[in-house]
């Protein structure tokens, strides 16, 4: 059963089309990613869920119930809807305590919050204020008073946002133990495209008010459905190419994709797919080129190859071994490549 | 968020409060105006004309004289090395806290005929004749005296933010330590000049305090006299309604500059706090003039009220009448800052969540006090219930309902801020978390804005207790407060039976301050 299931959702401010045709079902249980890049329509997505905005056309169904959209509108103390905000919204005149066990009836109060700051690593700050814990902590009371009530659905808005670089990695696997353990369904909004493939069951990508693919994040990453979401998750280098009975050929090889049209094409490599070696010898058709530039991260590099027909193409790969500008090296492609119909780019 | 509508109800409590603010002046235009050529009559009179040039006049002094000392005051004590220019900053905000006819008629009893100094003057020198301090220049120095901070503490406060590296550019450049102030640093305070200078005009053009104990026939003085006197009330309101021309004039002015103005860009806060020039020789002529501003705005009045109090004590004070007038002082200055407050939330939460035709319309309906001279407001009330809502006329309700509308755009002040700090998303958390919009209003934006509310309430009791016109001509018959206790003695020359109402008036508006100050000290 889907937890969450919108079908054709529309919604304009003035002329801007925030939200502009989405469907979209999220299966119970599952966390689900909406990444986009800001201004994309993802936030008014969260906030017409939560019901903090009335859509212009569509519906929304949390579980089997109807919420918005045929007339009804359900008011937002009524879906049953967990929230986590971008500044996460603590009320800074109640401790931690309080803020936990906010939506929670009289009678159960005390023993379901000390539950929940058990859940989330707080035990013991109960009556400390907000303004006295750390950012990661007041994440974690955010969280457990979102998902104090049982709700079937938890919405999270850029909840890594307001994190530190260093703290968001140890805090991401953090808040999804605690979501699985919590056993809700979740919903969360991001920019970050780490962010959403390392913590999503599946990742919807949206791109000026509508989704443009929605699948696991190997899916989405290994295989865009349109050059748009290959660009806008993660580097990828575009050459040109021609498509003819079921394969490709371009500057790097021959390859045999079927993309479902033929002629010219567009041919997008991420870094990673492209391996370098040295020098001569080895069979087949390798390419040669001369290395340009070279960035070093330490656990892996970048390189950047000017190909015979002097464009460039970028190959990334463990630190070693270590290539200097100028260097002669073979390249293959190693992984797979993505062909798209030309849209008139480089 | 803004781009929403607003909430019926929400409208419809601000929308009441504006129309409440509008609807006595509303009625007072439309009964004055009604009789059009009898409006022009008084109008368009010698007489009126002659009052019009009298009033502007005194405004154009005042105005400039308080700039002139504030140019200068806010330069020493911001910028140069002027000894103990903290203590000087502090004392010359201070003569803000004396209300205009205490402060005149400590100047009168001192400085004006048969006052202190001539009973200095006389013995040794012999001089039984002191030039007449009442009239135009008796009113110039009292308010001159008592504003000048509403100039100084702007300019002030912009000179303190203020990139002193601009300044050392134009001296790089060349230019003369005069010539960097008139080039660089000047045309930086115009803004904060015009704001105050505003607000210097509508206060004298508004005041009424100090033109009647100086008996300057201002509008202000010569409505009430007309009023009082010949029961002529059409032709005191007709007056009224010029006076109210001139200061929408001031207004509609002062936008128009802002408009045109020059953008003054302040420097970010990081900007590397500037070094105190050193004044040198200059020192001398420096603390002799602040030392004489702050010897005549407040020393002189302080050394005077003490004076007249010991004077007043050792001799007979009728005890049970002052602390009478107290407590009806404190008794209107209390439900005037209850109700202001009460009336300034849903105006306050409109206008700082919501935008749109609506909103904007009843923000500026509720600011209308804060254009209007406090007796234009008191005739509006008179006629409103004399003609319209009889049972209202000689209550203590129409005296607050005054004192409301002449300082609810404070308390609007004072909450919007309040309301502004409150993150909505707060409230749609509570709505989230299962509470109805009313209940997340109750349980987490409330009690949020309590210390908004109380300064807001604090800042309308500390002016509502000094307010003198509005309470002079609409308290109930035998509800002395303690303003017109002041006022009534002193006005007529009895200098020592006004000292102990006076001070404690000051006392009484000193525990609002304290609280506002305190509070604000406490944020920073």
């Amino acid at each position: 059963m889907s937890a969450i299931s919108i079908t054709g959702l529309h919604k304009a401010f003035g002329a801007a089309r925030a939200v502009d045709g989405v469907d979209l079902e999220v299966p119970e249980g599952e966390i689900c990613a909406l990444l986009g890049p800001s201004g994309c329509g993802k936030t008014t997505m969260l906030r017409l869920l939560a019901g903090f905005e009335t859509p212009d056309a569509g519906t929304i169904r949390v579980g089997e119930r109807l919420v918005a959209g045929d007339g009804t509108m359900l008011a937002p103390e009524k879906r049953g809807i967990g929230m986590v905000f971008q500044d996460y919204a603590l009320f800074p005149h109640l401790s931690v305590a309080e803020n936990v066990g906010f939506g929670l009836p009289r009678g159960e109060r005390s023993s379901r919050v000390d539950e929940l700051l058990e859940l989330v690593g707080l035990a013991g700050l109960g009556d400390r204020h907000p303004h006295a814990l750390s950012g990661g902590q007041q994440q974690r009371v955010a969280l457990a008073r979102a998902i104090a009530a049982t709700p079937a659905l938890v919405l999270l808005d850029e909840p890594f946002s307001g994190l530190d670089a260093a703290l968001r990695a140890s805090v991401r696997g953090e808040v999804r133990s605690i979501l699985e353990r919590a056993g809700v369904t979740a919903l969360f909004v991001t920019h970050d495209q780490e962010e959403a493939l390392s913590l999503a069951d599946t990742v919807a990508v949206m791109h000026a008010g509508r989704i443009e693919q929605i699948g696991t994040p190997e899916e989405v990453y290994g295989r865009p459905a349109t050059r748009w979401v290959a660009t806008f998750l993660g580097e990828a280098d575009v050459l040109p190419g021609e498509v003819t009975e079921g394969q490709v050929d371009f500057e790097l090889g021959r390859l045999p994709i079927d993309p479902g049209f033929r002629g010219a094409a567009d041919v997008l490599v991420r870094p990673e797919a492209v391996s370098l070696s040295l020098g001569s010898g080895g069979s087949g058709r390798r390419v040669e080129g001369r290395v340009v530039q070279r960035e070093y991260f330490g656990h892996d590099q970048l390189v950047h190859v000017e190909l015979p027909s002097g464009r460039r193409i970028r190959s990334r790969s463990l630190s070693h071994p270590v290539w200097h500008e100028g260097d002669r090296v073979h390249i293959a492609i190693d992984g797979p490549v993505n062909v798209f119909a030309p849209t008139g780019s480089p | 968020m803004t781009r929403r509508a607003a909430p019926p109800a929400l409208l419809a409590a601000a929308g009441i409060v504006a129309a409440g603010a509008v609807l006595p002046v509303a009625y007072l235009a439309w009964v004055v105006l009604g009789d059009l050529p009898q409006w022009w009559e008084t109008v368009w009179s010698a007489r009126a004309l002659e009052l019009l040039l009298r009033s502007v006049g005194l405004a154009v002094a005042v105005t400039a004289a308080t700039v002139a000392i504030s140019l200068p005051i806010s330069w020493l004590t911001v910028r140069t090395d002027l000894p103990g220019r903290g203590v000087w900053s502090v004392l010359c905000a201070l003569p803000l806290v004396i209300p205009s006819y205490i402060g005149a008629y400590l100047l009168v009893s001192a400085l004006g005929p048969r006052g202190e100094l001539q009973g200095v003057l006389e013995g040794p020198l012999g001089i039984d004749r002191l030039p007449s301090l009442y009239g135009f220049w008796g009113a110039w120095l009292a308010l001159t005296l008592f504003c000048f901070p509403y100039v100084l503490l702007p300019l002030q406060a912009v000179l303190r933010r203020m990139d002193p590296s601009l300044e050392e550019a134009a001296r790089g450049m060349g230019c003369s330590g005069w010539a960097a102030y008139r080039g660089v640093v000047l045309p930086q305070l115009l803004p904060a000049v015009g704001a105050g200078a505003l607000l210097v005009s509508l206060y004298v053009l508004s005041d009424f305090g100090a033109v009647s104990i100086m008996r300057f026939d201002s509008f202000t003085r010569v409505i009430y006299t007309q009023y009082r006197s010949s029961f002529d009330r059409v032709g005191a309101a007709s007056l009224a309604t010029l006076l109210v021309l001139v200061t929408l004039v001031i207004l509609w002015l002062e936008a128009r500059s802002r408009r045109s103005g020059a953008l003054h860009r302040s420097a970010p806060g990081t900007a590397r706090p500037p070094r105190p020039i050193a004044l040198g020789r200059w020192r001398w002529p420096a603390l002799a003039f602040c030392a004489g501003v702050v010897g005549l705005a407040l020393a002189l009045p302080v050394g005077m009220l003490a004076l007249w109090t010991t004077r007043s004590i050792s001799g007979t004070v009728e005890w049970g009448a002052v602390f009478t007038a107290a407590g009806h002082s404190l008794l209107a200055a209390g439900l005037a800052a209850g109700v202001a407050v009460l009336c300034a939330l849903p105006v306050a939460l409109l206008a700082a969540r919501y935008r749109g035709r609506w909103p904007r319309l009843i923000e500026g309906g509720a600011y209308l006090g804060h254009a209007l001279p406090g007796i234009v407001v008191a005739l509006a009330l008179v006629f409103f219930a004399t003609r319209a809502v009889v049972g209202l006329y000689q209550t203590l309700a129409m005296l607050v309902v005054a004192l409301v509308i002449l300082f609810l755009p404070q308390a609007i002040g004072a909450v919007r801020t309040a309301v502004l700090q409150v993150d909505p998303r707060l409230e749609e958390a509570a709505r989230s978390l299962g509470r109805s919009p009313t209940r997340a209003f109750v349980s987490v934006t409330a009690p949020l804005l309590r210390g908004g509310v109380a300064a807001g309430a604090a800042l309308v009791f500390l002016t509502a207790v000094k307010e003198l016109p509005a309470t002079l001509i609409l308290a109930p018959i035998g509800f002395d407060t303690l303003a017109i206790d002041v006022w009534r003695t002193t006005s007529v020359g009895f200098y020592e039976r006004g000292a102990v109402p006076s001070l404690l008036l000051l006392a009484v508006s000193a525990v609002p301050m304290a609280i506002l100050v305190l509070r604000e000290r406490s944020d920073a």
